[in-house]
């Protein structure tokens, strides 16, 4: 039985970039409804500012950056190779893309987040610790011997899941019955839901333990992120089926894709999500 | 070329950890107490959610049994009279589980005290308070499980001190 540290940095940043990746996803998907329902005077206005920001960043901002670099000697970082012109090509529209989506989700956030920055922030900070716990669960159980990132992921993410929707709908009947004298969820639907929800996080919080343990590929992360997208797939099927509540089934999808990509873009994910097992080398024969 | 294998030594079970126990009561609680809120009448009844609760609490009381006993047994070479399957069973055998606290319990001190010099653990008083524990569970099941998990701190407490105890 090993024991691991208390406190670890790398796992609490790991833990933190996959939180942050879920929140973020699932306020942008919010904020994306928003433009898309608002008014189509605004959508153009919106979509121009945009525009023009994407442009300026690529035009302007880029080559000068790019001047200030070879005027201050700074090497250009990912060149190390030379390439050919289609490949630079591809690669400046790839650059464009990406400054253009990174606008857009400024634009959709900034937007979300002035119309009700309470609202934002707690929708952020619940998508936040669910995920980010789940995700050091799975860390801290990964480090065992033998690896328990499916009990420590399922357990917490059962805990996590119930408890914050039971949490949030009796503060929400408190605040109600103050202003209008009536709860808006009955008992029997409170539990419902509250059960309903800590499954749903478990069976997430178990699949991307399953892959920790089990998987032996060189990147975990990518299988974890691929094993939640798949699981949320199969949960919102219903949801998806339903343009009624469609919204509420993809901004969960939204929120698992974030979890994922979170978990991708933390550099040492992958390491830290080897087991114990598969980090300690085999002994020689 | 032959490689010389250590042998493995036997993995020891740890003693179980108490707080998640103290935990599942304080969450016991804090449902209960939501529950009131939604819904008045909810205290009336024994609704879904406080059940799944309590059974987790026993569920999480029935594996720390059944640790203890993989402890006391590993730690007396086998020798320990009660297994850990039976210890953590017969709880679940209306009223034969009322004399079984105090069965177990009394091993478990007859355990202890053998190895540590001195009347350390109490014969009797830990089965009693146990019982008294799962009394107060019958009226109010959060408190009733975090008087348990009090009194499996001490027990953990005791077989620590026992099996760290030269034999």
């Amino acid at each position: 039985m090993s024991s691991s540290p208390p406190v670890d940095r790398p796992r609490w940043d790991g833990a933190v970039s996959a939180g942050l990746g879920a929140g973020f996803g699932y306020v942008l998907f919010r904020a994306a409804v928003n433009f898309w329902t608002a008014h189509w005077e605004e959508r153009i206005e919106e979509a121009l500012a945009i525009a023009l920001v994407g442009l300026g960043i690529v035009r302007f901002l880029e080559p000068l950056i790019g001047r200030l670099r070879h005027f201050l000697g700074i090497p250009e970082e990912h060149m190390l190779t030379p390439m050919p012109e289609r490949g630079r090509r591809v690669i400046r529209l790839a650059i464009f893309a990406i400054l253009v989506l990174a606008s857009v989700s400024h634009a959709l956030l900034h937007d979300m987040i002035k119309r009700n920055v309470a609202g934002t922030v707690g929708l952020l900070v619940v998508a936040l610790l669910i995920p980010g716990g789940i995700t050091y669960a799975w860390l801290v159980g990964a480090r065992k011997d033998p690896p328990r990132a499916v009990r420590y992921g399922t357990a917490t993410a059962l805990v996590l899941g119930a408890l914050h929707l039971f949490v949030a709908l009796v503060v929400i009947t408190l605040m109600n019955r103050a202003t209008e004298g009536a709860s808006p969820v009955s008992l029997a639907d409170l539990e419902r839901a509250v059960i309903f929800n800590g499954l749903a996080w478990g069976a997430l919080g178990a699949a991307g333990g399953l892959v920790i343990d089990r998987l032996k590929g060189p990147r975990p992360a990518w299988s974890v992120a691929i094993a939640l997208m798949a699981i949320a797939l199969v949960l919102d099927l219903p949801a998806l089926h339903d343009p009624s509540v469609l919204v509420y089934g993809l901004d969960d999808f939204a929120k698992i894709i974030g979890w994922g990509l979170g978990l991708i873009a933390y550099p040492r994910a992958n390491r830290l999500f080897m087991t114990a097992r598969r980090a300690t080398p085999a002994p020689q024969a | 070329m032959s490689a010389s294998v250590p042998p493995r030594l036997p993995v020891r079970a740890p003693l179980p950890r108490v707080w998640p126990g103290y935990l599942i009561g304080l969450a016991f609680i804090l449902i209960a107490s939501g529950e009131m809120i939604v819904d008045r009448t909810a205290a009336q009844q024994e609704t879904l959610l406080t059940y799944l609760t309590w059974l987790i609490g026993l569920a999480y009381w029935l594996f720390c049994v059944h640790r203890f006993h993989r402890v006391l047994r590993e730690s007396a070479g086998g020798a320990y009279p009660i297994s850990p399957a039976r210890a953590a069973g017969f709880h679940l055998i209306p009223f034969y589980n009322l004399y079984w606290l105090f069965r177990w319990t009394n091993a478990a001190a007859g355990f202890v005290n053998g190895r540590i010099s001195g009347a350390f653990m109490r014969r009797g008083w830990t089965g009693g308070l146990l019982l008294a524990g799962f009394v107060l569970a019958r009226f109010d099941a959060g408190l009733g499980l975090i008087a348990l998990f009090a009194m499996a701190q001490l027990i953990r407490r005791d077989i620590r001190r026992a099996t760290e105890a030269p034999a």
